[in-house]
């Protein structure tokens, strides 16, 4: 857990540093991890005081989707399908609200929430990588901010979706879940420094732009 | 993570072979744009060269002919009035020349603007005495890249040539103007106009001003209609330097 809290401070400083130099898209990515981590923080702390943190939960999963919508809205404008995709956006958001309020209760971990995210978060995800062979650019894939962030965040949404399903079937035959907790720690330490290297590559993407 | 990993394998190794065939269609494109523009250009240089040829055919050379013809006939008598007229007459050759030379000089045109360029084409039509012409402008001095300046006083050009070639018009109105974010000019007559659809209307140099318009990202429309007139309007993409 120790290294998950200081790949946080990192990232913290790092998307700090680097908000300024960031194309407008990538800010909402430094945004939503400001609030992913202020969202770890408050329940690290309520944790510490035994109390739960499902309600800060239920408002970080809500608060997600307008996020996401966002980032891919800039991305994937022009593709064919994705007015359909923005229309699943809307549904899940209303989803994640109606569900907070009226089906799991605050007090337990938002699940649907975040399993909704993350199906129509892969599905963006999937529909970029698909834009991105239709309209390659010159430039090597692997100094492209934009392929960072996008197989960041499908690798970490298609992982939580199976440590999910995992978590259930191993709740239902009582196994140990020590393993999962491991593969989540994994997860975390490739999601956010990929996260942070694409914040790097778009902030220099950023500067060679300005300076033409 | 396995399949995840596979999965961003296989796109990253797809997304290379696309990247590769991107980079081969953008070179052969950029072959075959330079090979129009090569061809435009050799075309440009044939019509600019035609031109000073039917320049220095009808108008200097007769201008010369006429100077050497009156200085035949001067003798003691008629020697002032004579020498008056054979003086006139070189002066207008010289402006003549000179004029033409500042039309065939793309450096000349690049230095004047568009603008400039064609209130003295409108000059030179003027002063053929072939035919009335008339400018009118709302886009004021308006400055376009200076590449797609020339190509665009080459093609008024054309369209002027052929209006007096073939067109046997009385009047002749060019009309420049902005309409959304393009630079419209229009060359309207009041000839003998003809049919749009026929082989022909593409033979008296469209073909030519179509391509030179495409390489401005621009786009030509032609309209005439038969004993009314003809009018050849070019619209080209503004990126905007105003001067």
């Amino acid at each position: 857990m120790f290294t998950i809290r200081l790949t946080y401070i990192l990232l913290l400083v790092w998307s700090l540093i680097l908000y300024k130099k960031l194309s407008r898209s990538f800010k909402w990515v430094a945004i939503m991890i400001w609030l992913t981590i202020l969202h770890e923080t408050i329940a690290f702390v309520l944790k510490r005081v035994e109390l739960p943190n499902t309600f800060g939960s239920h408002i970080y999963s809500i608060a997600l989707v307008p996020l996401f919508y966002i980032i891919y809205d800039r991305f994937l404008k022009q593709i064919p399908g994705w007015p359909w995709i923005r229309f699943v956006y809307f549904v899940v958001f209303l989803f994640c609200i109606l569900n907070s309020i009226f089906v799991q209760s605050t007090k337990i971990i938002p699940s649907y929430n975040l399993n909704a995210l993350s199906l129509v978060v892969i599905a963006s995800s999937l529909l970029f990588y698909l834009k991105m062979l239709k309209e390659p650019i010159s430039s090597p894939i692997q100094h492209q901010s934009q392929f960072w962030l996008n197989t960041a965040i499908l690798f970490y949404h298609s992982s939580s979706f199976v440590i999910f399903s995992l978590t259930n079937h191993f709740h239902l035959n009582n196994y140990s879940l020590s393993q999962l907790k491991y593969m989540n720690i994994i997860m975390c330490c490739v999601y956010y420094p990929a996260l942070g290297y694409s914040l790097w590559l778009n902030a220099k993407e950023m500067n060679r732009e300005r300076s033409k | 993570m396995v399949l995840m990993s596979s999965f961003v394998f296989v796109f990253v190794l797809k997304y290379r072979q696309k990247q590769n065939e991107h980079e081969q269609e953008k070179q052969q494109i950029k072959l075959e744009q330079e090979k129009t523009l090569a061809e435009v250009e050799l075309e440009i240089s044939e019509d600019v060269l035609k031109n000073i040829s039917h320049e220095i055919h009808d108008n200097i050379g007769h201008s010369l002919s006429i100077a050497k013809l009156t200085l035949h006939g001067i003798n003691a008598e008629n020697l002032p009035e004579k020498s008056k007229a054979t003086l006139d007459i070189l002066t207008q050759t010289i402006t003549d020349l000179r004029n033409l030379s500042k039309s065939m000089n793309g450096n000349y045109i690049r230095g004047i603007g568009l603008h400039e360029a064609l209130l003295r084409e409108v000059e030179l039509v003027k002063a053929s005495g072939k035919i009335q012409c008339t400018y009118q402008t709302s886009s004021g001095d308006l400055r376009i890249s200076e590449n797609n300046e020339i190509i665009l006083f080459r093609c008024i050009q054309e369209a002027i040539n052929n209006c007096l070639k073939h067109a046997q018009a009385k009047s002749l109105h060019i009309d420049s103007s902005v309409l959304n974010h393009n630079l419209v000019v229009s060359i309207t007559d009041d000839g003998v106009g003809f049919d749009t659809s026929l082989q022909t209307a593409e033979g008296i140099g469209m073909g030519s001003m179509k391509e030179r318009t495409r390489l401005m990202g621009g786009k030509i429309i032609l309209k005439s209609m038969i004993g009314i007139g003809s009018t050849v309007t070019f619209e080209i993409p503004i990126y905007i330097e105003q001067s």
